[in-house]
């Protein structure tokens, strides 16, 4: 089918690979619709899914769940917009977040109540709320009113999880909210088998089962469930199928007509059985992943390997002269604009942590293949090409860099980079297939990694347990106990008491120990918390129809929480890695080497927030000092050899810990360490007082691996360079660094250059991932100041891509600081 | 543009010509990179104008011209200097204290002034100042201080075949110490470019130039009594020393300022076609007069003579980018 017509098209002014890009008529129609509407609550879940729980309270939670996801795919209203390829949306509301209330609901009350307050009235990430939803809402309080998984993760975990949290130290509040995401589905095998293929697995281990065996007993109610959720996506996706005949009929134009009927073959087509060309193979992963978000909240749910997955699919059809790459171009347009609309809400809490409309769906191109061979393929230019024609935050493209990638494809990245909004990120194989292989993971899986959430590698539709999806570590945080002998100065608690503090220290030994000592307190805390959040999962949510995507969970008969997949991987988020390598440095130097100060001095200094002129050096000086100190981020082996030595530290003291799948089955089951901090360096820096490293009190934090902001003076080659010396191969939940350059840094012969680091940072120094900013801080000042001019202005934010505008000024003002790194 | 291989063939090839008969790995050399200072007032890495590919260049400090225009104005005394940010100043009166010359002067209004005729460069102020408002510009360095800087740098050179870049000031000030760095990173098969104004007797210029791989060669004006005003020598020398370059065999690129009001016409871009054609040299870069340097001369107490001149317009630099280029010229903006 031809899709891609001449008439109405816009040039965007954007130029990708020395072509003016273009948006179709039908494409700058929808793009600017969705662009115009604003984020708005819908209460049909959350009413739909309250009367399917009660309908179905005796049931096993396995038959609970499915019945009341099969509900809303019957239910949930439909729609289908002028111009669209790719049906399939949550809601009829343009830009439409669903509630969650089994997870939880009170947060949300509480907001609309004004506390802090109401969804319209955020800072950023608005949302917007009829009277109607929000009556509904409040009706269905009293149903989950201690009945819902928050309350459940509440009432088993320790008071210290509390308390922690109070503090600021940890945060896996969003996964008592929140559901599992983080994984890419085996949504190849859907593609090239259809989900009847899989109804017929689970009815053929169900015939197989022996019921007097209890183990087998246990996996009955799950392969049922499979059963009936794969239905109900079948029948979800001929709804579609009715609709676009319905609206066909009513259809006066001859082109769009046809291209109703057509949607409505595909439909029927698809994800049921196999998919028989480009366009169905789209439809098909667009309907398995839509319908994952409606069944769980979980977030980072991604497309996987698009380019290598759906490939054959695309070279069949150009073979056969149906599609014209325009046409598929537009198709991958379509897809991008149904990925747009899709929005969860959380709390204002979590949003300042996730902030940016979010939902890290991401697409992975480049690579190689098992052989080692380079897989780049004419898709990976085409799924870059779409990002350069929709240039929105969703999705967020990832290409997979290795030392034999085509310089072709580095060139067209940085004409998508040029653009603005930090996509595509880069990820280098060169590091990631060597972490995962040393975790386990069979070298065959690893060179197949995709990307989801921000940086985690994952195996498609074998791997599950969030791969950095835990709570956030505030490193810096649990620094300041250490220096404050275990006691926060802001809450006076004290759960750890230390053998010293700042003021008693007699070596630098002492205090390095103090850290690792506060360290090992906190993370087997965070691992606590965690895992009992998991368990609870595991027994009051259990979804069956991710979990049936995913490789071995219908021959196991197991969800993937219950240890169903074949790898399985978990681990929490350092923010702050920076600020203590700094910190150490700073008082290693001025305090312990130089002794130009005492550690009494510092802590007073610290005390007083740098403020207090009375001493001598008074407090200004003392933070003079301090920030005078060696910088990570400077090739300055002084500070850079500390933080390599406490980095290499925390990340051997995660992966001693499991997780709650160890001993059911996959290959795994441990924690891993990642950076990738999102934008919680903001939040998390609220809650420290001042530190070592010449910051003061509730300044934002380092984000990710990158050096703390304005810190990193000698340029872009330095700051990488240093990054480069962290042992990033243990880092395999994934290593994130933002790096900030002019635009003029991307042009001309300035490109060149440019690919020349990146391969340097990638290459030589096996840097995990870096992703590229290209905005000037005055564009990003004027958007700040004129809101309504910058409404697409894109910027990327820790591990993603964030619409400017709408990010809180305590955000933008961080993102502005970054050091700009331009020649 | 010759091959990525082919290039890297040909400066290694140069590097090794001139290292021949010298020992690679000689402990004389060691002593003679620790023995051999220079003052310099800054190394900046991640350099993508001045040479071919990734540099980091070492800024060599004195210069033998004073361009009105010049933007890097700490550049031009050859003794390291001080300099006070009036904006970052908050008056709190340390530099003052500080200040065993007297030179730091704290007014009624809260604000400090330096008296710089007084200042003995002892940097006590610099290393007071909370508010980061001073800096000391110029430092003695040895070359093996210098070369480790830059060799940190090397998987970037190797990468883009950039290298080290001597620039200024004028690097030929200090000839001995220049021909000295270039000869190190040789040494450490890193290649190197040399900057200059060419405004220097050939003795000094061709210590500097003789071993580096790539020269970098400033016309500011043709026309001599334009030059005669901003530095003691005359136009005649740079040109000879052009030709001389030029006759010797060195890849040169002619690097032209264009300023407002001074050579910003057609007819100096027909006379840089001239002066090139006339020696042979096919790569050109073109930098348009810019701003960017202005608040350093306040900060150094130095007259600026030209901030209220506008930068220069982009479509101006093409069109005499494009006029170069039909000539058969290689011209780059900006270097």
């Amino acid at each position: 089918m031809r899709y891609y017509y001449e008439e109405g098209r816009v040039k965007t002014g954007n130029v990708f690979m020395d072509e003016d890009v273009i948006r179709s008529a039908r494409i700058e129609n929808m793009r600017e619709m969705l662009l115009e509407a604003v984020p708005q609550i819908s209460s049909d879940r959350a009413v739909l899914i309250t009367e399917a729980y009660k309908k179905y309270n005796n049931e096993t939670i396995y038959v609970k769940r499915v019945k009341a996801f099969a509900e809303l795919l019957e239910k949930l209203p439909i729609t289908i917009l002028d111009g669209e390829l790719i049906v399939g949306s949550a809601s009829d509301k343009l830009r439409c977040a669903h509630i969650f209330p089994e997870f939880g609901l009170d947060w949300l009350i509480e907001e609309l109540d004004g506390n802090p307050m109401r969804p319209e009235n955020r800072p950023g990430d608005r949302y917007e709320i009829a009277p109607e939803d929000e009556e509904a809402l409040r009706s269905i309080t009293g149903y989950w009113y201690n009945n819902n998984h928050e309350y459940r993760c509440k009432a088993v975990l320790p008071e210290e999880t509390h308390i922690i949290r109070e503090m600021g130290v940890t945060d896996s509040y969003w996964l008592m909210i929140g559901g599992e995401g983080h994984l890419t589905v085996n949504l190849k095998r859907v593609v090239r088998e259809g989900l009847e293929r899989y109804i017929a697995r689970a009815k053929a281990r169900i015939a197989g089962l022996d019921l007097a065996d209890p183990s087998q007993t246990e996996q009955k109610p799950f392969l049922e469930s499979v059963v009936i959720s794969c239905e109900a996506v079948i029948r979800y996706a001929a709804r579609y199928a009715a609709l676009a005949r319905e609206l066909a009929a009513k259809e006066e134009r001859a082109i769009r007509n046809a291209e109703l009927l057509y949607l409505a073959d595909v439909c029927e087509r698809v994800p049921a059985k196999p998919a028989r060309n480009f366009h169905e193979a789209l439809q098909s992963v667009w309907f398995v992943n839509l319908c994952i978000q409606i069944e769980n909240n979980g977030h980072s749910i991604s497309m996987g390997r698009l380019d290598q997955n759906l490939i054959g699919f695309y070279e069949n059809d150009i073979a056969a002269g149906e599609l014209t790459p325009d046409d598929a171009l537009e198709l991958l347009e379509c897809l991008y604009l149904k990925l747009f609309q899709l929005h969860k809400i959380t709390s204002w809490g979590n949003t300042k942590s996730f902030s940016g409309y979010q939902l890290f769906q991401n697409i992975t191109i480049g690579g190689q293949d098992k052989n080692g061979k380079d897989a780049t393929n004419e898709l990976s230019y085409l799924v870059l090409g779409a990002q350069a024609a929709i240039t929105l935050h969703t999705p967020s493209i990832s290409l997979r860099y290795h030392d034999r990638l085509p310089e072709k494809i580095m060139y067209a990245a940085m004409d998508v980079v040029r653009i603005g909004g930090g996509q595509p990120a880069i990820y280098s194989d060169e590091v990631y297939i060597p972490a995962l292989v040393n975790r386990g993971i069979a070298w065959e899986d690893a060179v197949e990694y995709s990307v989801v959430g921000c940086v985690e590698a994952i195996v498609e539709g074998k791997q599950t347990g969030r791969p950095n999806g835990a709570g956030f570590v505030n490193l810096q945080k649990i620094m300041e106990l250490a220096l404050y002998g275990g006691t926060d100065p802001k809450t006076g608690i004290c759960l750890h008491p230390g053998k010293s503090d700042l003021n008693t220290f007699a070596s630098y030994e002492e205090l390095y120990e103090a850290f690792k000592e506060q360290i090992r307190y906190y993370f087997r805390y965070q691992v606590i918390t965690d895992n009992i959040i998991d368990t609870v999962t595991e027994k009051g949510i259990a979804d069956p129809f991710v979990s049936c995507l995913v490789d071995d969970c219908i021959d196991r008969g197991r969800t993937m929480k219950e240890g169903g997949a074949i790898y399985d991987y978990c681990g929490p988020l350092f923010v702050g890695a920076a600020n203590v390598g700094n910190t150490l440095a700073a008082l290693k130097k001025l305090v312990f080497d130089e002794r130009a100060l005492t550690g009494k001095q510092v802590m007073h200094a610290l005390k007083t927030n740098f403020e207090d002129l009375g001493t001598t050096p008074s407090g200004p000086e003392i933070q003079k000092m301090l920030l005078d100190a060696p910088k990570y981020g400077n090739d300055d082996d002084y500070v850079d050899d500390i933080m390599v030595d406490y980095f290499r530290f925390i990340c051997e003291e995660v992966v001693q810990y499991k997780t709650t799948r160890s001993g059911r089955g996959p290959v795994g089951c441990i924690w891993q360490p990642s950076t990738s901090s999102v934008s919680s360096n903001v939040p998390c820096g609220e809650c420290v007082g001042a530190t070592p490293d010449g910051r003061k009190s509730g300044e934002a934090l380092a984000d990710t691996a990158s050096p703390t902001h304005g810190t990193d003076t000698k340029g872009i080659t330095a700051s990488l360079k240093s990054i480069g010396k962290l042992p990033t191969i243990l880092v395999s939940g994934g290593q994130l660094v933002n790096v900030k350059v002019m635009p003029s840094m991307l042009e001309g012969m300035m490109t060149r250059k440019m690919v020349q680091v990146l391969r340097t940072y990638l290459g030589n120094y096996k840097g995990m991932h870096v992703q590229i900013n290209c905005v000037s801080a005055d564009t990003l000042k004027a958007a700040q100041e004129h809101p309504a001019e910058y409404k697409d202005l894109m910027v990327r934010v820790a591990g993603y891509s964030a619409l400017f505008t709408p990010l809180d000024k305590a955000l933008q003002d961080d993102i502005i600081s970054r050091t700009e790194h331009s020649a | 543009m010759p091959g990525r291989k082919a290039l890297r063939a040909d400066i290694i090839a140069g590097m090794e010509h001139n290292m021949e008969g010298q020992g690679m790995f000689n402990y004389r050399f060691d002593e003679i990179e620790k023995q051999t200072t220079g003052i310099i007032f800054n190394i900046e890495h991640f350099h993508v104008h001045d040479g071919e590919g990734i540099r980091t260049n070492v800024f060599l400090k004195g210069c033998s011209l004073h361009c009105p225009w010049c933007c890097n104005p700490e550049s031009i005394c050859p003794a390291p200097q001080i300099a006070q940010y009036q904006k970052l100043c908050t008056g709190c009166g340390k530099c003052a204290e500080a200040c065993p010359e007297r030179c730091c002067i704290r007014k009624e209004d809260g604000y400090v002034i330096t008296d710089f005729s007084k200042c003995s460069v002892c940097g006590k102020c610099v290393s007071v100042c909370p508010a980061g408002a001073r800096e000391l510009f110029g430092k003695r360095m040895s070359v093996s201080e210098v070369i480790a800087e830059v060799e940190k740098d090397s998987a970037y050179f190797l990468n883009s075949d950039g290298g080290l870049t001597l620039s200024g000031g004028e690097a030929c000030l200090q000839p001995e110490f220049a021909r000295e760095l270039i000869r190190a990173a040789h040494r450490r098969y890193i290649p190197a470019a040399l900057e200059t104004a060419g405004a220097v007797e050939w003795e000094r210029l061709w210590k500097a130039a003789e071993e580096a791989d790539e020269i970098l060669m400033d016309l500011k004006t043709t026309v001599s009594m334009q030059f005669e005003k901003i530095g003691r020598f005359s136009l005649e020398t740079v040109t000879t020393n052009l030709r001389m370059l030029a006759e010797a065999g060195k890849n040169i690129t002619l690097r032209c300022p264009i300023i407002p009001d001074f050579n910003d016409h057609e007819g100096h871009i027909q006379k840089i076609a001239e002066t090139a054609g006339n020696v042979g040299v096919k790569k050109i870069d073109l930098l348009p007069f810019h701003q960017l340097g202005r608040h350093k001369y306040a900060a150094i107490g130095r007259n600026y003579r030209m901030a209220d001149y506008p930068e220069i317009k982009d479509t101006d630099v093409k069109k005499m980018a494009e006029t170069l280029r039909k000539q058969g010229f290689q011209v780059s903006i900006g270097g």
